[in-house]
């Protein structure tokens, strides 16, 4: 009699790990999530070359580019679907500038477009430099727009780090030394999906029962179980992670910990400055480099010192593989290579405002930031959830 | 850059800078040596045409006068009507006046953006014998008739030409009628910034007071000279409307007024409109990239629209 066996579920391939057990192949790889801070390396990279750019076709390129990594390397989390927010506060910020800009901004040259003209409100003496209203120019709504896209850009990248990066695998990297800070963070960004979750129980809650009353009693009626939601979920979270251990701070000396302060805030200062040097100055000098240098290895010191004290290990760490450097790689290089651009070229990232042309397009800029989409066929599939 | 990125009016950041620094823009008046024989410009009087001076000697050229007959609404117009080519900045236009005459060259600066505080073209009026920098913008100030004007490179200096001998001289024949007061053109006499005399009224009140005073340029001089309240040009329309945020006179000022060598300038001044060198070409003007780039734009998010809906479908 022969047993009838079911044969095995068929599973996809697994796919083959070398002897150090990491995947050998990047088209073969299993789902996994990728390491947030190489998404946050390619977003920062991303972000430095679109803040050096002017132009509004390269910085359409940035922001398309990160749109479709983000849509093809999302996970379903809830923070995943966060890039059209940000493009939405683009819009937003590129409308602003443009209404401050044709309400406030003067100085309309003779060559200049006019597009409409405003009634000029009269300022006084005092103002003399401040012309509200006035003839809106062509080049002014534009000069706007181009400045508005380039703020524009910058969010998004950041919008990609976000939606792409798990903010809780994140914090699972801080250095030690700023353990406490990291366990405030972790049950911050835990908050904030729950108090959205618990405002949409209580909606749901309320539109069941008929009669519910909006206008000033939606404030008691909603603001009031939220927050009693809130803290009982805030007190049930901290007992739990009391009894695992979290927040306890080692005995460390005080000495020591005045020192770790003191060399942290130093350190802290000479980065501000050290950049405001960099960013301020037309040709940086050794002064401004020098500060930069010495204030990060001001951090850098206190963050050992401080981590020297605190043994903490890490419950299974994301690991860095080919895929991770593949990912930063892209966005350094994307971003050096609109640095080289800017030096050799600087007419060609620059917006054609004055006088009035079409953009035009540098070649190694655009195909340096398209070099930023590698991450959408490099970077693991994101894990998906089976439905139910 | 990120330094600058608040949707807040450039109008009143340029108010804002330029007020905290008209301080730095207060020149003191050295005792100019006594009055020359003023060289005669052509069509610069007391009451009329305005003087502009242009020191070119950073790159050897000397220093270029000239004079801008009638009554220029800005200080722009006036170097346009000296035969000077302005050019601005890509992104902020004639708001920043980046190069005069083609200097510099685009090699040293590339006029992309604002120019560097080192390196950038000071816009200074002469007052009381001395070159007091301007608190407004060359588009925004309005030069009173027989005024003089002076533009000098570098990161803050002034022409190295006292202002004291280049005094245009009085009308000689009506239709105005001459100031009758001492001539206008001593002003190693007259104590500075309280009784100015009518050609060099414009900003006085900057050296005195550390309010920004470019409303007093507008109003009639305290001595009540016949020489009428300049320029009249409504606030509204005009082919160069003012208001420009004031930015460049914030650059101007901020390096502080140098003070004019006692001991004339360089020789008598020319009276030959600087040679309008012809602006460089910056853009082509074809659409192409353009349509390029909206299509690579537009590819991606078509191949974006296509893995989200393939990623709700599995």
């Amino acid at each position: 009699m022969t047993s009838v066996r079911t044969p095995p579920a068929a599973s996809p391939p697994a796919p083959r790990l070398g002897a150090a057990g990491r995947s050998r192949t990047l088209v073969g790889q299993r789902a996994r999530a990728l390491h947030p801070l190489a998404w946050w390396g390619w977003a920062l990279g991303l972000a430095t070359a679109a803040s050096r750019v002017g132009n509004p076709l390269l910085l359409l390129l940035v922001v398309a580019v990160a749109g479709y990594v983000v849509v093809a390397r999302r996970s379903d989390a809830p923070w995943a679907r966060a890039y059209g927010v940000y493009l939405t506060m683009g819009l937003v910020v590129i409308g602003l500038r443009v209404v401050f800009r044709a309400l406030l901004g003067g100085g309309a040259g003779p060559d200049d477009h006019v597009l409409l003209r405003l009634p000029t409100v009269p300022t006084p003496g005092w103002l003399a430099g401040v012309e509200i209203g006035g003839p809106v120019t062509a080049e002014a709504v534009l000069g706007a727009t181009y400045d508005g896209m380039r703020l524009a850009a910058l969010l998004c990248c950041l919008g990609a780090a976000n939606a792409l990066a798990s903010p809780r695998r994140a914090l699972k990297v801080l250095p030690s030394a700023l353990y406490e800070v990291g366990v405030a963070l972790v049950v911050a960004v835990n908050v904030a999906p729950q108090l959205v979750e618990s405002v949409h129980r209580v909606r749901r809650a309320q539109r069941l029962r008929a009669g519910s009353r909006g206008g000033r009693h939606l404030l008691r009626s909603v603001a009031m179980p939220v927050l009693h939601d809130a803290l009982e979920r805030s007190f049930q979270l901290a007992a739990a992670m009391d009894s695992r251990g979290y927040g306890r701070s080692a005995a460390v000396p005080a000495a020591r910990r005045r020192t770790t302060s003191a060399l942290l805030l130093a350190g802290l200062v000479g980065l501000c400055l050290g950049l405001y040097g960099l960013l301020s100055v037309a040709r940086p000098g050794p002064l401004e480099l020098g500060l930069l240098v010495a204030g990060g290895g001001l951090c850098v010191a206190g963050l050992r010192l401080g981590g020297r004290a605190v043994r903490r290990t890490t419950y299974r760490p994301d690991p860095w593989l080919a895929p991770e450097w593949l990912v930063v790689g892209s966005g350094v290089l994307a971003a050096a290579v609109v640095l080289v651009g800017a030096e050799r070229d600087p007419l060609g990232l620059a917006a054609a405002v004055s006088p009035l042309a079409w953009p035009a397009l540098p070649l190694l800029p655009a195909l340096g930031m398209l070099v930023g989409v590698l991450p959408a066929f490099v970077a693991p599939r994101p894990v998906r959830e089976v439905p139910a | 850059m990120l330094s600058r990125r608040a949707a807040s009016g450039r109008g009143l950041a340029g108010l804002l800078l330029s007020g905290g620094l008209a301080l730095a823009g207060a020149g003191t008046a050295t005792a100019a040596p006594a009055a020359q024989a003023p060289a005669a410009l052509a069509g610069c009087t007391t009451t009329s045409g305005v003087t502009v001076v242009v020191d070119l000697s950073h790159w050897g050229r000397g220093i270029t006068t000239a004079c801008a007959a009638g009554a220029p609404s800005t200080g722009l117009a006036a170097l346009r009507a000296v035969g000077v080519s302005v050019t601005g900045t890509q992104r902020y236009g004639t708001a920043f006046v980046c190069r005069l005459a083609g200097l510099p060259t685009a090699k040293e600066d590339a006029c992309v953006d604002t120019p560097p505080a080192s390196a950038y073209w000071a816009y200074v009026h002469a007052s009381g014998g001395a070159w007091v920098s301007s608190t407004l913008g060359a588009s925004s100030y309005r030069p009173p008739v027989g005024s003089i004007e002076g533009w000098a490179f570098g990161s803050g200096a002034a022409p190295a030409v006292s202002p004291g001998s280049l005094a245009p001289p009085p009308a000689t024949a009506p239709p105005t009628v001459p100031p009758t007061t001492a001539p206008p053109t001593v002003p190693a006499t007259t104590p500075p910034a309280t009784t100015a005399p009518a050609p060099t009224r414009a900003t006085t009140g900057a050296s005195t007071a550390g309010v920004p005073t470019a409303g007093s340029s507008r109003t009639p001089a305290p001595t009540g000279t016949p020489a009428p309240n300049s320029t009249p040009a409504p606030d509204s329309t005009g082919p160069a409307a003012p208001g420009t945020p004031t930015s460049p006179a914030a650059a101007d000022a901020s390096a502080g007024a140098a003070v004019s060598p006692s001991g004339g300038g360089s020789g008598s001044p020319s009276t030959r409109p600087l040679v309008a060198e012809p602006a460089a070409s910056t853009s082509d003007g074809s659409p192409l990239p353009t349509l390029v780039a909206l299509g690579a734009v537009l590819a991606l998010g078509g191949a974006g629209a296509v893995a989200a809906r393939r990623r709700r479908r599995t």
